[in-house]
């Protein structure tokens, strides 16, 4: 299983860390919500891909703005953002022993995206971590992460 | 006197915090879906109104009583929460969806309703879970657990300096809902606890009041863990 669940501010994601990519799903979450719906609706996304892949064993990363880790945007923002590293927290718990992996990966607006998508071609292709928050940006530094 | 409105009040947790809160002097209104809200209430000399916090029209009765004592919000204690617990390749997208409403919708449609009515020096604290660091057959409650922090975080920037928001994220602890689990859960998850017990709603709620009151004056963003260290073991 292959999938790809990109949102405006990750189009440029698209096929970049594909190569060796097997099986595994991204599901972005990187466009500020226009409203509460909008939450609820992502993370809906995110329990069907969470799914899909704890039933076909395959790893997951979620992809959320480095900003809304630490509240910087919007409500909405943030609680999605958190929501759904407590989605991949919750695979990475549920299905430790299948083998099946969860991370999320936060980027910034500033950071490269060859980068951004080289770090989550090796959580799919070779998943040493589960149940992490990579934080791409530097912003982190000297803060409490959620 | 402005009002400390306390959700999912009718017993349990939220009942314990509106105990503790009514000790110290808060003007409550307790909010819960259940009727026996208003004996709880009664009981403690506060005021009641028994809503869906999903429903809009819930949310507007609250604002209605708030505004009609045209006192405003000395604090606001989102404890409401459902759980639906089942394995993940086999829970109905319906039970998603319920969790997130309840624990987590109806957390930021009450405080986005009510953002104009907190007083100087008014507080918010949400109820998480220690479960949001990751749970078993749980990833509805988690994600919705997980998404309070993030409300956390970013009502503190917007509210600062006016309101403090926090989060507490209990531990196991001794409620009617661990009651009805089965006596293996109590006898794996309680050796794991470094505190070797259960929490008591009493110990949560001695949290959440703190966080009300301005010893926690200079507390903002934060989730504190009342979960016996379970959380580094």
């Amino acid at each position: 299983m292959r999938a790809l669940l990109l949102d405006d501010s990750t189009g440029w994601l698209g096929e970049m860390f594909s190569e060796g990519v097997e099986a595994g799903a991204v599901l972005a979450a990187c466009d500020l919500p226009a409203d509460w719906q909008a939450v609820e609706e992502r993370l809906v996304d995110a329990f069907h891909v969470a799914r899909d892949c704890a039933a076909q064993g395959t790893p997951l990363v979620y992809v959320v703005h480095s900003a809304d880790l630490r509240g910087m945007r919007s409500a909405p923002a943030s609680a999605l953002a958190t929501a759904l590293i407590g989605c991949a927290r919750a695979v990475a718990f549920e299905f430790q022993r299948e083998g099946v992996a969860a991370n999320v990966v936060a980027i910034p607006d500033d950071v490269d995206h060859e980068r951004s998508a080289r770090v989550i071609g090796v959580l799919l292709r070779d998943p040493v971590l589960t149940g992490e928050l990579v934080d791409l940006g530097n912003a982190k530094l000297g803060k409490l992460q959620p | 006197m402005s009002l400390s409105i306390v959700t999912g009040a009718a017993r349990g947790i939220g009942l314990e915090i509106a105990r503790r809160l009514a000790a110290d002097g808060h003007a409550l209104l307790l909010v819960d879906i259940a009727p026996t809200v208003e004996a709880a209430a009664t009981d403690l000399g506060a005021g009641s109104i028994c809503v869906d916090l999903t429903e809009q029209a819930g949310i507007e009765a609250i604002a209605a009583v708030v505004e009609a004592s045209g006192e405003g919000v000395r604090s606001i204690v989102n404890n409401a929460g459902i759980t639906r617990d089942a394995r993940l390749t086999k829970m109905a997208e319906s039970d998603f969806r319920a969790v997130l409403r309840v624990n987590l919708g109806a957390a930021y449609a009450l405080v986005d309703r009510l953002r104009g009515e907190l007083i100087d020096g008014s507080s918010i604290t949400s109820m998480s879970s220690r479960a949001y660091l990751g749970s078993f057959g749980q990833i509805n409650y988690v994600a919705s657990k997980a998404g309070l922090v993030g409300l956390t975080r970013a009502l503190a920037r917007e509210l600062a300096p006016r309101t403090r928001v926090n989060a507490v994220a209990p531990g196991f602890t001794d409620t009617a809902m661990t009651r009805a689990a089965p006596e293996a859960v109590w006898d794996r998850v309680v050796p794991s606890i470094p505190m070797k017990r259960a929490g008591k709603p009493t110990e949560i709620a001695e949290v959440v009041a703190f966080l009300a009151s301005p010893a926690a004056s200079y507390v903002t963003g934060q989730v504190v863990f009342p979960c016996g260290g379970r959380s580094i073991v």
